[in-house]
């Protein structure tokens, strides 16, 4: 099988790294840039000290604080307009998945006329824009070395995405100090996300080797320090961990991509309002033991990063049962959402089921599922109450 | 009220009868799946007493929604030994329709020594009509000597030499709208073999008097539906390459990607593919009197046809294809693009799937029965079927029987029927839908190129495969699918549509239900006809030889291509 | 001045085809056909012809197949 690796981020990695924002933005030739992040980071005062250490590098700054969860397209649009208005040469975004991807939609815009919406898909026709550096404050989506940004079209509701050379970092920035007080079901739900970028990049129909190592060491480092960064926050090892973790899987999975978990992740989430992380958690473990049918040497490695000890000659459905029951114990140990908690009746997940099949990533997966294997699916997960 | 066209060839007898409510919201291939789910033993022998050839129009038919009147013709395949449809363009469906007629039954076994036709005239009446006179003649001849009988303005299904001879690829070739040459095929699979066991030669039919008027359940909605469908997918034409160019465009698509089949799908290169691509067919077309953008039914808002012309500027062929250019010329390492356009003809004359054959000539090439890139000799393998000599007769039957005969051990067939132009190890979603397809290796089904990531990789493959399999099957009982593409954005009209004509309510599901229903008709009809997962395969060489232009081979896993039509 | 399917662009001489076409945002494509002036050229020659005041390009985008 030939395969490709073709998305590729540079990245500055370590606690204090943040500080080095500032030269890194002169590197690229920025002289005013736009700060992009959301009205939380600027009360906690990761903001601020971005845009001063910014600014001690002579680098004239325009702050943009109206990033919203699950980025709505208008909101982006209005962000636009200020950059271009503003007439900046770079962009730098802090915070979570939301913000980068502001920050990428902005960067779409830039010279390409809005509306955003248009340009959904993956598109090799886009004019580039500018230079932008990412900082990430969760761990995460993963989102600060892919090549997507997904955003909310507000006049249907649906969540889709715009994959560009255009939404390309041209430096990721992973400073563990930043995820510090990350709040522990935010900890939980972001990790776990990343840990499903992973499994999916791992299992996917668009594999390759690279992305098969990247997502390995994610999924062993989640597995071994999720647990610790949500029960323990200030706890820097854990922290510093779970912030290259996030990266791996989003280096890996940028480039595999992601297939059935997001699907079932995204009409969820969409569905019940629920978050991102949280919603692509509810099926994961059925849906790596469906793949695990005919991928059932990659699920092994699933397993066995996870810890969990595999037969040599144990039959594809033995490694997919065996593995989906440790990613269900993971999601205990870190306080995951159970299906009572989320308080959603069966019936009303069994609904969603047609819609499933409609989200992008459910055609990337390895093994065509029908709309009645996503309710069965939605069923096991339901019963297993994880 | 619409009728069928009973033609019972034991009996001798050709009736109007109406035509069943039942099938009422079905065309095209939906309907031919489900009529012979109803009216066809799936075991019976495709030559046989049992077997129907049934001859149809779309569910849009006599509307004026563009391409609405494109025409199937189906039934249990010889080739393939399941369903099959068949669909082209071309003026008899349009005329069919103007008679009232949605579908025609032919169906028995002569008892006597005989040929006929069937003669549908102005006034609408009927007869079965002896046509002895015209044994052995082929289909330019024979479409010339009924305009010197009935005029211009008729259209005419038929068969050539190789249908009579029941040739397992024998085609039936339609007559096309203007000047009437018989060049639009409903080639794939043989139907003309099961249309010569009929010993049935033609239906002729005259334009009607009084043209029928289908009932609508609210006219006006479906016409104003109709002028905005027709206006998205003339406004969608405009940029498309079949428009300006011809099908012929899709080489320079799949000429530099490997996609393009060279040499018996080696998967190599071919550069000199430029001498049979657009630049060549437009200089030609231009010199000599030829033309493009021509229609083959009346109210084509895509007008993909064309007349080519010889070097004397004399009529050569016309409907000249993608398709038949990409087999006859780099596949067998041809470059000259009149000896490929005379195959052309030659094909249409004698009524010879052009896909079929030059996949049986281009393995003639490998075992060195004739040159690679010889075309004198390729028209002389083609001279052999319409002389009816032993090889003649081989080639007759398809790729497979004469690779079986030569000792080939690379013959591109699935169930039996020859590839299309496309070489699934690198445009592996069409390779799952040749495999999955219940047709058989027939690229109209669910052609995957540019639809899903990269054509080469394995991700998306098999739901783009999925997803347009089901598009074209219900395409395909509605309309022409270069026209379907061109009006995907506007989809939910064709629900609009539905309602208009049929009444109920504008639900899309109507639409795409029609697709999922016809394909797992098509797939149990197989299966009650003998056909298991084995028969939903690639052949070995495509997953052991890498294609030399890409470094790919066909990787897509049985379990994969088991679910593929799962729904 | 250059015509591109249907609209008008200032003429700049020294411009390849491909300059011309990318200042619209268009990259390479099997699926999209360059046509200029009637004649179909291939994405790997367009940065080797100058385009011509006057010149008319149109994008033709492949939609099916047969």
């Amino acid at each position: 099988m030939i395969t490709s690796y073709e998305v590729f981020v540079p990245a500055l990695m370590g606690s204090g790294s943040s500080l080095r924002t500032g030269l890194k933005v002169r590197e690229l030739g920025c002289n005013k840039v736009l700060v992009v992040y959301d009205k939380g980071l600027k009360d906690v005062g990761i903001s601020d000290k971005i845009v001063e250490n910014l600014n001690a590098a002579g680098i004239e700054t325009i702050c943009f604080d109206g990033v919203l969860p699950d980025p709505p397209d208008i909101m982006i649009e209005g962000a636009a307009e200020i950059a271009r208005e503003g007439n900046i040469d770079g962009i730098v975004a802090v915070g979570g998945g939301s913000a980068i991807d502001t920050a990428k939609g902005i960067n779409v815009l830039i010279h390409n006329q809005p509306p955003i919406a248009q340009y959904f898909g993956i598109r090799n026709d886009l004019k580039p824009g500018v230079p932008m550096v990412f900082l990430p404050t969760t761990s995460g989506t993963g989102s600060e070395v892919t090549n997507m940004c997904v955003i909310t079209h507000m006049a249907t509701g649906a969540k889709n995405s715009v994959t560009s050379r255009v939404c390309i970092g041209s430096i990721a920035i992973l400073d563990p100090d930043l995820t510090l007080g990350l709040p522990s079901q935010i900890t939980a739900a972001t990790g776990f996300d990343a840990f499903c970028h992973a499994a999916e990049a791992l299992t996917s129909g668009h594999e390759n080797p690279l992305s098969d190592a990247l997502a390995r060491d994610a999924i062993r480092t989640i597995s071994d320090y999720l647990p610790i960064a949500v029960t323990d926050g200030c706890n820097s090892i854990a922290r510093e961990k779970m912030i290259i973790a996030s990266m791996l899987a989003g280096m890996a999975f940028t480039n595999a991509l992601v297939h059935l978990g997001h699907a079932f992740g995204h009409t969820i989430g969409a569905r019940f309002h629920i978050s991102h992380g949280i919603a692509c958690a509810v099926a994961l473990p059925q849906i790596i033991e469906f793949a695990s049918v005919t991928e059932s040497h990659k699920v092994r490695m699933i397993g066995e990063c996870m810890d969990v000890e595999i037969a040599k000659d144990a039959t594809p459905e033995e490694i997919g049962n065996l593995t989906s029951h440790a990613i269900l114990k993971l999601k205990k140990d870190i306080n995951m959402p159970t299906m009572k908690d989320l308080d959603f009746t069966l019936e009303d997940l069994l609904k969603i089921a047609p819609l499933v099949s409609q989200d992008l990533s459910f055609a990337l997966s390895p093994r065509r599922m029908t709309t009645s294997q996503v309710a069965e699916i939605l069923q096991v997960a339901y019963d297993a109450n994880g | 009220m619409w009728s069928t066209l009973n033609i019972n060839m034991k009996n001798l007898t050709v009736s109007r009868v109406p035509f069943p409510d039942k099938y009422r919201e079905m065309g095209g291939r939906g309907l031919i799946a489900q009529y012979m789910m109803d009216h066809v033993p799936p075991t019976c022998d495709p030559l046989g007493e049992e077997n129907k050839l049934l001859i149809c129009t779309t569910v849009f038919a006599g509307t004026n929604l563009t391409t609405a009147h494109r025409i199937s013709i189906g039934g249990k395949s010889p080739l393939t030994g399941g369903i099959k449809e068949s669909n082209a363009g071309g003026y008899a469906a349009n005329l069919l329709a103007g008679q009232g007629i949605r579908m025609a039954v032919v169906e028995g076994l002569p008892d006597t020594d005989g040929l006929w036709l069937v003669h549908i005239n102005a006034k609408g009446e009927v007869a079965l009509e002896d046509a002895t006179a015209y044994e052995g003649t082929n289909n330019y001849e024979f479409v010339d000597k009924m305009h010197e009988k009935y005029g211009k303005t008729i259209a005419t299904i038929s068969i050539g030499s190789a249908g009579e001879r029941i040739h397992r690829i024998a085609s039936i070739q339609i007559s096309e709208f203007g000047e009437g040459y018989p060049s639009r095929a409903a080639a794939r699979g043989g139907m003309g073999s099961v249309m010569g066991s009929k010993r049935l030669k033609a239906i002729v039919i005259e334009k009607p008097e009084t043209r029928f008027e289908p009932e609508y359940a609210d006219r006006e909605t479906f016409k104003a539906v109709c002028t905005e469908l027709n206006k998205v997918i003339a406004t969608g034409a405009k940029a498309d390459p079949f428009r300006n160019i011809g099908t012929i465009a899709t080489i320079e698509a799949t000429g530099l990607s490997g996609v393009l089949p060279v040499e018996n799908f080696s998967g190599k290169l071919f550069p000199e593919y430029t001498e049979v691509g657009a630049n060549k067919f437009l200089t030609n077309l231009a010199s000599r009197g030829g033309r493009n953008k021509q229609i083959c039914q009346p109210g084509c808002v895509v007008k993909c046809s064309n007349v080519y012309n010889d070097k004397e500027g004399n009529y050569l062929t016309s409907g000249f294809e993608y398709e038949t250019i990409a087999l006859f010329g780099p596949n067998c390492r041809i470059s000259d693009l009149d000896v490929i356009a005379r195959m052309d003809r030659i094909c249409d004359d004698c009524g010879i799937d052009t896909i079929e054959v030059a996949n049986a000539i281009a393995i003639s090439m490998e075992m060195g029965k004739i040159p690679w890139g010889d075309g004198e000799a390729a028209i002389g393998l083609l001279q052999e079927i319409k002389d009816g000599t032993e090889f003649g007769q081989l080639l007759g039957n398809g790729c497979e029987v004469v690779g079986n005969a030569l000792g080939c051990k690379r013959i591109p067939v699935v169930k039996h029927q020859g590839m299309a132009g496309y070489d699934p190890r690198n445009t592996k979603g069409t390779g799952i839908t040749y495999a999955t397809s219940p047709q058989g290796a027939d690229h109209t089904a669910g052609l995957t190129l540019g639809r899903a990531m990269a054509d080469t990789g394995r991700a998306a493959q098999g739901y783009a495969s999925n997803k347009l399999q089901v598009a074209m099957a219900f395409a395909d009982s509605m309309m022409c699918i270069f026209a379907f593409a061109n009006c995907v954005p506007s989809m939910p009209l064709l629900a609009d549509l539905m309602a208009g004509l049929y009444g109920g309510k504008p639900d899309i599901t109507r639409v795409t239900g029609m697709g999922v229903k016809t394909l797992l008709t098509e797939k149990a009809y197989n299966k009650m006809a003998g056909m298991t997962e084995a028969d939903d395969k690639i052949p070995e060489f495509f997953k052991t030889e890498a294609s030399p232009a890409t470094g790919s081979v066909f990787d897509v896993g049985d379990a994969e291509l088991a679910c593929i039509l799962n729904f | 001045m250059i015509i591109i399917d249907g609209k008008s662009y200032p003429y700049q001489p020294d411009t390849t085809v491909l300059e011309a076409v990318s200042q619209l945002g268009i990259q390479s494509d099997n699926m999209v056909l360059v046509v200029i002036d009637g004649r179909v050229m291939p994405w790997n020659q367009l940065d080797q012809e100058l385009i011509q005041d006057g010149v008319e390009i149109r994008l033709l985008h492949i939609v099916s197949g047969g």
